[in-house]
């Protein structure tokens, strides 16, 4: 680096309250912070998942609904139950975590492959047009949630992959440099 | 800018692409936070002025990492952003001293002087602020050596030959006043 350049730089007084008032205030800014629009639609995913939850729960209990569904049910019930993980810490500090929602997401085709496994057992045990239909409608939803899930993995990778090299091309300009010096 | 900080600004977009926000946010106050600082004190009244335009600076850059496609065109863009920011903060304080010089003669085509050396620093630094604005700016960019002339005139918005010509009567004001100071 020049030497010009830096004592130039340290020529120039720095604030240490302001510094540090920068600090924190570029860690808040790190932060997704909710828009007024996102946070009533958290709140509404909340409201929507607790009210899920408390019926997935009624269910189990209700004699009448059969076994299959009691067990759709449930799934749903832990899914959503899951999710107020996410949404009531993201809703109370107004900021989302965007790398635990990334990371909830690839719980996303787990979730449809059990409602699959049971919508496959309902048609075996009831062969109709309608749960045959259902049965559908889930292989659908998780084709779709492993497409996501796969296209984000292979841009990871990438990612992973173009990282790992920056890092080593990074470690051999330092090492230019120091040859340079000596 | 280096080889070494131009992989820095690479990986900071990487970072910020994975949704590492913090650490970006943290790799862009450490890169850049002292140079454009220096910069802005250049452009602004205050070193509180200053402190805000690159709190808004920074704001500013750090949303539009999501759509910025090349990495190493971050520097240019951080220094583009710090002055509009420090442009709207002038005109917010209603003290605007025009950015452009009216002497914009072209620039003698004779080899660059001996360069300034770490000893003249202090009396550079002092020197600068006697510079008109337009010369201030573009002679502080140089020295800062974080861009290159196509890209000092991209962030000015002016002719490259426009950059050169202002980067010859500044040195060559500069170097009157230093002179001047030493007799």
């Amino acid at each position: 680096m020049n030497e010009f350049r830096e004592t130039l730089l340290a020529l120039e007084p720095l604030s240490d309250q302001r510094r540090e008032r920068l600090e924190l205030e570029v860690k808040a800014m790190a932060e997704h912070k909710l828009s007024g629009l996102e946070w009533w639609y958290q709140l509404a995913g909340v409201v929507g998942a607790v009210v899920f939850v408390v019926i997935a729960a009624l269910m189990q209990i209700t004699p009448k609904v059969d076994r299959t569904d009691k067990m759709i049910w449930a799934l749903g019930g832990v899914v959503s139950a899951a999710s107020l993980f996410i949404s009531i810490p993201a809703l109370m500090k107004r900021s989302q975590n965007i790398r635990r929602l990334t990371s909830l997401s690839k719980a996303g085709p787990a979730a449809a492959l059990g409602i699959v496994i049971v919508l496959l057992m309902n048609v075996i045990a009831q062969p109709t047009i309608t749960n045959l239909a259902w049965l559908m409608a889930g292989v659908i939803w998780l084709m779709l949630a492993t497409g996501i899930v796969l296209y984000n993995r292979i841009v990871t990778a990438e990612l992973d992959g173009k990282e790992q090299s920056l890092r080593l091309e990074y470690r051999l300009a330092e090492l230019m440099e120091k040859m340079d010096r000596t | 800018m280096t080889e070494k900080e131009l992989i820095r600004c690479e990986l900071l977009a990487i970072s910020h692409r994975r949704g590492r926000r913090d650490e970006a946010a943290r790799e862009l106050v450490a890169l850049f936070q002292r140079p454009v600082l220096f910069y802005l004190r250049r452009l602004v009244q205050s070193e509180n002025d200053a402190w805000d335009v690159l709190q808004e600076t920074f704001v500013s850059v750090l949303k539009a990492m999501t759509t910025m496609r090349d990495p190493r065109a971050l520097p240019a863009f951080v220094y583009r952003t710090a002055r509009n920011a420090a442009l709207a903060h002038q005109r917010r304080q209603r003290r605007e001293e025009p950015l452009s010089d009216d002497v914009e003669q072209a620039a003698e085509e004779t080899p660059d002087a001996e360069p300034f050396r770490a000893d003249d620093a202090g009396r550079v630094h002092r020197g600068l602020e006697t510079l008109p604005l337009a010369q201030r700016e573009v002679l502080t960019l140089f020295f800062l050596e974080d861009l290159s002339i196509a890209q000092i005139a991209e962030v000015i918005d002016v002719p490259q030959g426009t950059v050169k010509s202002r980067l010859f009567h500044a040195k060559r004001a500069l170097r009157q006043r230093l002179e001047g100071g030493r007799t």
